[in-house]
């Protein structure tokens, strides 16, 4: 609406002008404040700010105060005063000075105080924005035992001084711009100037200048706007929580995209290795770290195609297990009325449903959900001969495993449920179809110009230091080859390159 | 939506070849009528076959056991007979888990090739299911037979023969096998064969692992008869031409590198000798042909060692010169035993159950491509030198006898 506005006005001399002019483009809301005060020496000024958004004892302190103080000690004449003299008179840093309503406007919205001066065609834009924000604590999404346990708050000021502190650098750099026709968000880019691949940096910008969106509310807007393969399930843009995490990413060449009033940062190009990485992997010992990056890959594969296989097993290929597991399931499945896909569909349905309700409750109703999942779901259903106990089992197995990536959970039910249907009719056959299946396409899938797939299943010593197992922090000297090309050498020891 | 065609192509040939090509074979595990065993007797007055079969299924959720059916169908050939058997149980039978097949004798003299060649085409038989003999008085007994610590007896027999090694006296059949030595010209093939026996004669066999499982029998079922593996058939092609009792069963297993260790030899009381058990820990068995003047000969050389387990005596039979005196007299049994076995096999039966065929092939490829077609007959007359050495090195935890006090 205000963007639309092409036509410029420019700031009058006469502040009740002034007033009218910025009356005609906001529509009145009770949190305007227009206060216009008169001072010792006939001065006349007109101030303009949003009530709730300011720090109104610095506007009275160092901008009235001084103001009405200086005009009595001092008998200034009218002809003497000047955007110079306020300047030097104001306690405040960061004055912009504007002639253009417009643009004034939009520094208002945003938390500016506007001070207009009779007799002067300048106004004063003092950033004096001033709000409750959340404390800083652990995030709750991505809770570690060990390393630092401060998280992003929705102030994108604060969000940035943590980075900052982190990379004390004066190769740090934040972008600024503003997304959304009506919300006018502000949105930083972050990016290691030296290392970061200046080709990725102008695609990512690309993106961005092209969005078309009149909100941005928090960063999973832009991710699915800028996202490479926009049908794919897969997530190719990765989101954090952390500055370290941040910080981390941004020294291994990658850019981080911040918005003001999300405490979630998006980091590109993004690989599907990452999604196996977890910041505390760096922070412990790297046998542990690697340990728990094998029982990741493991769960990936487990949480996916665990259900497939084992219907597949016990509709199509009863000759593959054991006699004494094969009487086992028969008797397991005795009695009860559905065929194993059913049950099996039946059961993922059911888990989803526990984890979403489980997920918007009250932290106190949360153990009721669980209570209902465990004893009605686990046992009254088996003990009913409702549900086998063979398909509980399994999807308990797919579940635990499932919860390590959240990140890709919608990709993950997908293939999860697909595979199922897969092994159904068509065995064992029909799950290695789907794997294949799943493979193509997520090798098809780019970030930024970069493979998604990159580094997995690559025998090279410094392209697997960093995935299926962390390699030993002296041993990784160099930067992820695809993505900090420019500035490869993380370290001097390195000795090829 | 130009190409339009072009997708609707490409979905149905995606389509149709995930389908032409899938096994479609949808069946819930629990409608599975599970075989876990099968005899195959022949029906005197039809002259059809008629199998019987060890139905499985387990039942009762989180308390499982499993319940066994047998049943009897008639068939020109077994196919047939296993498709009759819809008709009484009211499924297709499922073999992919059958464990052991047991043809009856008079099945095994008339040839197993018409039954191994039924197990082979079959596609749900796995390739290691153990084929056995079993008396004609014995077929229709043995699954009736009811041992409390397996569920069935196929699992019953299974468990037997994967026991073997410690025996020495039977070894493990996998079907693979029996078609390899079937196929082959350099081997004769030999069954284990499985029997019913008086209880009490069971108990008096020097079988342990038998014996003991007697001791388990069912109290509230009076059962007169006990199931046990015992002896071998011989086969001549695929036609049984006759059996070894336990201790020519054990010597045949040796010659043909079956058994190698762990087995025992027991030597009874004599003059010179106390009664004695070695456990043999080591073999080395060289069988060479040799050919003198056109005529062939076959050379044994055993090396055994052994470890002496058990022995009866108040004198010290383990000093050096007693020693040797044991030495020899185990020589001497096991000579005796070995020029037995290989005497049955070549004059009573002309089966060539070692596979010297075999070795002569491959020692002498020239002789015998000249001989082959006469080979039974050098067999036959064939003379065989056999040359056995123990040495007994061991004495296990004791070296001297138990001194008992008066």
């Amino acid at each position: 609406m205000i963007k639309n506005n092409t036509v410029s006005i420019d700031v009058s001399k006469n502040i009740s002008d002034n007033k009218s002019a910025m009356q005609a483009i906001l529509i009145k809301s009770i949190d305007i404040v227009y206060y216009d005060f008169e001072t010792g020496d006939k001065q006349k000024y007109l101030i303009a700010y949003l009530d709730d958004i300011i720090n109104k004892e610095i506007l009275g302190r160092d901008v009235i105060g001084v103001l009405t103080d200086k005009a009595k000690s001092k008998k200034i004449i009218h002809e003497k005063m000047s955007i110079k003299y306020l300047k030097s008179t104001i306690h405040f840093t960061n004055i912009y000075e504007s002639k253009d309503i417009n643009e004034i406007v939009d520094k208002f919205l945003s938390g500016d105080v506007i001070i207009f001066i009779e007799g002067l065609d300048t106004a004063l834009c003092l950033p004096s924005q001033s709000w409750q924000q959340r404390g800083i604590i652990e995030p709750e999404a991505e809770i570690i035992t060990k390393g630092p346990r401060e998280g992003f708050v929705e102030t994108l000021k604060t969000n940035r001084s943590m980075i900052r502190r982190k990379i004390q650098n004066t190769t740090l750099v934040f972008e600024a711009l503003e997304l959304g026709t009506e919300t006018n968000t502000a949105i930083n880019i972050v990016y290691i100037d030296n290392i970061v691949d200046k080709d990725i940096l102008n695609e990512l910008k690309r993106r961005l200048g092209e969005i078309d969106i009149d909100s941005i509310l928090d960063t999973g807007y832009i991710d699915e706007l800028i996202k490479d393969k926009q049908y794919s399930p897969f997530n190719t843009t990765g989101y954090t929580e952390r500055p370290d995490v941040v910080a981390a990413k941004l020294l291994e060449g990658r850019i981080a995209v911040l918005c003001d009033g999300s405490p979630i940062a998006l980091t590109v190009p993004f690989l599907f290795i990452e999604n196996l990485q977890s910041n505390e992997d760096y922070y412990t010992n790297f046998f542990a770290a690697s340990i728990n990056r094998i029982l990741r890959f493991v769960s990936f594969f487990l949480t996916i195609f665990l259900p497939g296989i084992f219907v597949a097993i016990l509709t199509n290929h009863h000759e593959i297990l054991p006699s004494k597991l094969l009487f086992s399931f028969i008797s397991s499945r005795s009695g009860v009325p559905f065929p194993t896909i059913i049950e099996m569909l039946l059961m993922i349905l059911v888990f989803e449903l526990l984890r979403e309700s489980g997920l918007r409750l009250p932290k106190g109703l949360g153990q009721t959900v669980s209570i209902v999942g465990a004893l009605v779901l686990g046992q009254a259903a088996v003990d009913a001969k409702f549900i086998s106990a063979g398909v509980v089992i399994i999807i308990a197995i797919t579940a635990i495993t499932s919860f390590i990536f959240y990140q890709m959970n919608g990709a993950i039910i997908i293939s999860r449920i697909f595979i199922t249907i897969l092994g159904a009719i068509f065995g064992l056959y029909g799950v290695t179809l789907g794997l294949i299946f799943i493979f193509i396409h997520m090798y098809s899938i780019h970030s930024f110009g970069v493979p998604y797939m990159s580094y997995i299943g690559s025998t090279k010593g410094q392209d697997i230091k960093d995935s299926i197992i962390r390699a030993p922090w002296w041993y990784m000297y160099l930067r992820p080859k695809i993505i900090a090309k420019r500035n490869l050498v993380r370290k001097g020891q390195a000795k090829d390159k | 939506m130009k190409h339009i065609k072009l997708y609707t192509l490409l979905i149905l040939i995606i389509f149709i070849s995930l389908t032409l090509s899938a096994c479609w074979n949808y069946t819930d595990i629990d409608d599975a009528f599970v075989v876990m065993g099968a005899i195959v007797t022949k029906d005197k007055e039809t002259n059809e076959y008629t199998l019987t079969t060890e139905i499985a299924k387990s039942i009762g959720g989180s308390d499982t056991h499993i319940v066994t059916r047998i049943e009897s169908t008639n068939g020109k050939t077994i196919f047939e007979a296993s498709r009759n058997s819809i008709k009484k149980i009211g499924a297709k039978l499922y073999w992919g888990h059958t464990m052991v097949f047991i043809i009856s004798e008079s099945v095994a003299k008339d040839g197993i090739a018409d039954i191994m060649n039924f197990i082979s085409k079959q596609k749900e038989i796995r390739a290691d299911i153990f084929i056995l003999v079993t008396e004609d008085e014995s077929a229709d007994k043995i699954f009736e037979f009811n041992d409390p610590i397996h569920d069935d007896v196929s699992q019953h027999i299974h468990d037997l023969l994967e026991s073997f090694e410690a025996s020495g006296e039977f070894r493990r059949t996998p079907s693979f096998i029996v078609l390899q030595e079937i196929a082959s010209p350099d081997v004769s093939l030999m069954l284990p064969i499985i029997k019913m026996i008086d209880k009490e004669k069971g108990n008096s066999k020097k079988d342990d692992d038998d014996s003991q499982s007697s001791e388990n029998d069912d109290k509230e079922k009076k059962i007169d008869e006990i199931l046990i593996v015992q002896d071998s058939a011989v086969f001549k092609g695929d036609k049984m031409v006759g059996t070894l009792d336990e201790t020519n069963s054990r010597n045949a297993f040796i010659l043909k590198k079956e058994i190698k260790k762990n087995y025992v030899i027991s030597i009874g009381e004599t003059e010179k000798t106390p009664t004695c058990t070695i456990e043999i820990i080591k073999s080395k068995l060289k069988i060479k042909p040799i050919i003198d003047n056109d005529e062939l000969k076959i050379q044994i050389d055993l090396e055994l060692t052994g470890d002496c387990v058990e022995i009866h005596t108040k004198v010290d039979f383990l000093s050096k010169e007693k020693l040797e005196e044991l030495e020899t007299a185990f020589e001497e049994l096991i000579y005796q035993e070995l020029k037995d076995v290989t005497m049955i096999a070549q004059k009573q039966y002309c089966s060539d159950i070692f596979g010297f065929a075999g070795i002569i092939h491959r020692n002498e490829p020239s002789y015998w491509k000249e001989n082959s077609l006469n080979w039974y007959n050098l067999y036959k007359e064939m003379q065989i030198n056999i040359n056995i050495s123990v040495d007994i090195t061991n004495s296990s935890l004791s070296m001297s006898p138990l001194k008992v006090g008066q």
